[in-house]
């Protein structure tokens, strides 16, 4: 179920004006990235309708939300777009099954029931059902606030940085919750989050918004490959993005194997079973290049290839890509690609340490990996 | 007590009854349109609102009297039309007090609704929420502890209204003698002074009651609204 999403909008908003033109036909998670302060929350807020743009249009699966120039705009309460915001906003006064149950009135009181029961348990809310907020812990305020959202089920999901002042125990509690969010059937969502590592759990597609407009848009391994200049240094670079799985038990106590033709490629452990779906990011500042296949080193991963694609960097330095099944980037200095001789064409060897490259789970989209989802019924993911 | 005591009684308790009960509606309408709507003329209808607090009760009366006596335009036209006589009644008692004690009602109400999180407002509309089951499922429950408060204020006023209703209503026995009218006639009676201090402890007993219940219900509220 994919409803594309075509925003085109100009949003006066002192101190600032935010200026987006963007597409989202992908169903999973757009990450909408970007500077604090950069507009992203004003965007969630007009494509929510709780702000009216200046200039411009925004549709929804062909359906008119907003157009500035025939003076058309749907109210929030009509658009079927569900918000989680990051203040959360969970009713004080109602308990957290009146919570939940409140954008589900119009439905048969059947399919409620089923509903929440089936969202009560994906987001392990059973027995909070009747606590009022004011009694529940931060996650389960979050888990709350996503579940209420989901079950209007909107036809798009707007996220404001739900992990935001989060310690590091809770959020990695959240991150599962927020990966069934890719099961099928669950609406397409718009998560914005200026952390570098959300991003890399989670996104699907990236959205660099900077200074008030769109940046980039492209899946998550072209635009860390060559990220805008507005968000290099929080991303920590330029960055190799795979996608892979973890091989069968290979008795390492402090290592895993991932499955990448053509070679074995060792990461720190993860902790995920065998045939786990995760992604590898590779800080292209820590990629070691060489001309000569290197005797034995501590580096545990020798990938070779020719060289693929040269830039230069805006901070002086080299961009190399080799092709080695997939693009691994390097980020060397001007000497160093003299030295070596970088050209298109050139065969080289890249090291890559097992420790440099993060890690992260990435259950897939298909049901097989998602938790609980066969008890949620048909359409909930 | 007195027959007559207990009938000032029961009637100032339906008088300030129906003071609010009336009032309620119009109440939330003004607090709501002061408290969210900017519109030309606001500051006159906050000064019209807001007038029976700073006026001589007895100018109110007056110029109730003249709006809704037998010969004024409203009461004629109610007279003619309807058959409904304000003046000299206890309906026209309770109006009085209701007037006077509507700036206070306001007032409460407002504030709560000033102080209300507006976000929670648009979180409902992006569930699907149209502005009127907003108002009902979230503005109005929010706000309670401001109506509450509001409804009590405005109940203890119409209880201890004297001039605006003397003026209106006359100080009829039996019809629109509520405790304040009533105390005043006792003591202007000789030997009234013992019924006019049991009038008075009882009026002074009322308005703590009511005091008291809005702080314990307006705490319970926030009790159950904290975040």
């Amino acid at each position: 179920m994919t409803a594309s999403l075509l925003v085109d909008v100009t949003v006066h908003r002192a101190p600032f004006q935010l200026n987006v033109a963007l597409e989202v036909d992908q169903p999973g998670f757009t990450v909408l990235f970007g500077p604090s302060g950069a507009g992203k929350s004003t965007l969630l807020d007009t494509i929510a309708g709780l702000i009216r743009p200046s200039r411009g249009t925004i549709r929804l699966a062909g359906t008119v939300l907003d157009d500035t120039a025939q003076g058309r705009h749907q109210p929030p309460w009509r658009r079927g777009i569900g918000y989680v915001f990051q203040d959360l906003r969970l009713f004080p006064h109602l308990s957290v099954r009146g919570n939940l149950l409140y954008g589900a009135r119009r439905r048969p009181p059947s399919e409620r029931d089923r509903d929440l029961e089936a969202f009560a348990r994906l987001f392990g809310l059973q027995k909070l059902l009747d606590r009022r907020p004011h009694r529940l812990s931060g996650g389960e305020r979050r888990r709350v606030a996503i579940g209420r959202a989901l079950m209007a089920r909107p036809k798009l999901l707007l996220m404001d940085e739900p992990l935001t002042s989060l310690d590091a125990d809770l959020r990695a509690d959240l991150l599962p919750y927020l990966a069934r969010l890719r099961g099928p059937g669950a609406p397409p969502v718009l998560y914005v989050s200026h952390d570098p590592d959300e991003l890399l759990r989670l996104a699907d597609t990236v959205v660099v918004i900077a200074d008030g407009t769109v940046q980039r848009v492209g899946p998550v391994a072209a635009v860390l490959a060559d990220p805008p200049p507005q968000v290099a240094r929080a991303l920590g670079g330029p960055a190799t993005v795979i996608e892979s799985v973890i091989a069968p038990d290979n008795g390492e106590p402090d290592l895993d194997r991932l499955l990448i033709p053509g070679t074995d490629f060792w990461v720190g452990k993860t902790g995920a079973p065998a045939g786990a779906p995760v992604r590898v990011r590779i800080p292209a500042r820590d990629v070691v290049l060489s001309v000569a296949p290197p005797p034995l080193t501590s580096a545990l991963n020798v990938l070779s290839g020719p060289v693929s694609c040269v830039r230069t960097a805006g901070s002086g330095g080299v961009d190399v890509a080799l092709d080695v099944g997939f693009d691994l980037w390097a980020r060397i200095s001007r000497r160093s690609a003299d030295r070596l001789g970088v050209v298109l064409g050139r065969p080289l060897h890249a090291l890559v340490k097992a420790a440099s490259a993060d890690t992260v789970d990435r259950p897939a989209t298909s049901d097989h990996a998602v938790g609980n989802i066969d008890t949620v019924p048909r359409n909930a993911f | 007590m007195s027959d007559a005591e207990i009938e000032a009684l029961r009637l100032s308790l339906r008088v300030a009854g129906w003071s609010v009960a009336a009032s309620l509606p119009f109440g939330i309408a003004a607090a709501w349109l002061l408290a969210r709507k900017s519109f030309p003329g606001k500051t006159v209808l906050d000064g019209l609102i807001h007038l029976p607090l700073v006026l001589p009760p007895v100018v109110v009366g007056y110029g109730l009297l003249l709006l809704l006596g037998r010969n004024g335009p409203i009461g004629r036209w109610l007279d003619a039309g309807f058959g409904i006589t304000l003046a000299f009644t206890w309906q026209g008692a309770a109006i009085a007090a209701a007037v006077m004690a509507f700036p206070l009602m306001v007032r409460a109400i407002r504030l709560s609704l000033e102080s209300l999180d507006r976000g929670l407002e648009q979180a409902a509309a992006t569930l699907g929420a149209s502005p009127l089951r907003v108002f009902a499922t979230v503005t109005l429950p929010l706000a309670a502890p401001g109506l509450v408060v509001g409804c009590v204020l405005a109940f203890a006023r119409s209880l201890g209204e004297f001039g605006a209703t003397i003026m209106l209503a006359g100080n009829i026995a039996g019809q629109t003698r509520t405790l304040p009218l009533a105390i005043y006639t006792e003591v202007q009676t000789p030997g009234g002074e013992a019924a006019a201090l049991r009038l008075t402890l009882l009026s002074v007993g009322l308005a703590l009651a009511a005091l008291l219940a809005s702080e314990i219900i307006a705490r319970r509220f926030r009790r159950r609204d904290r975040r």
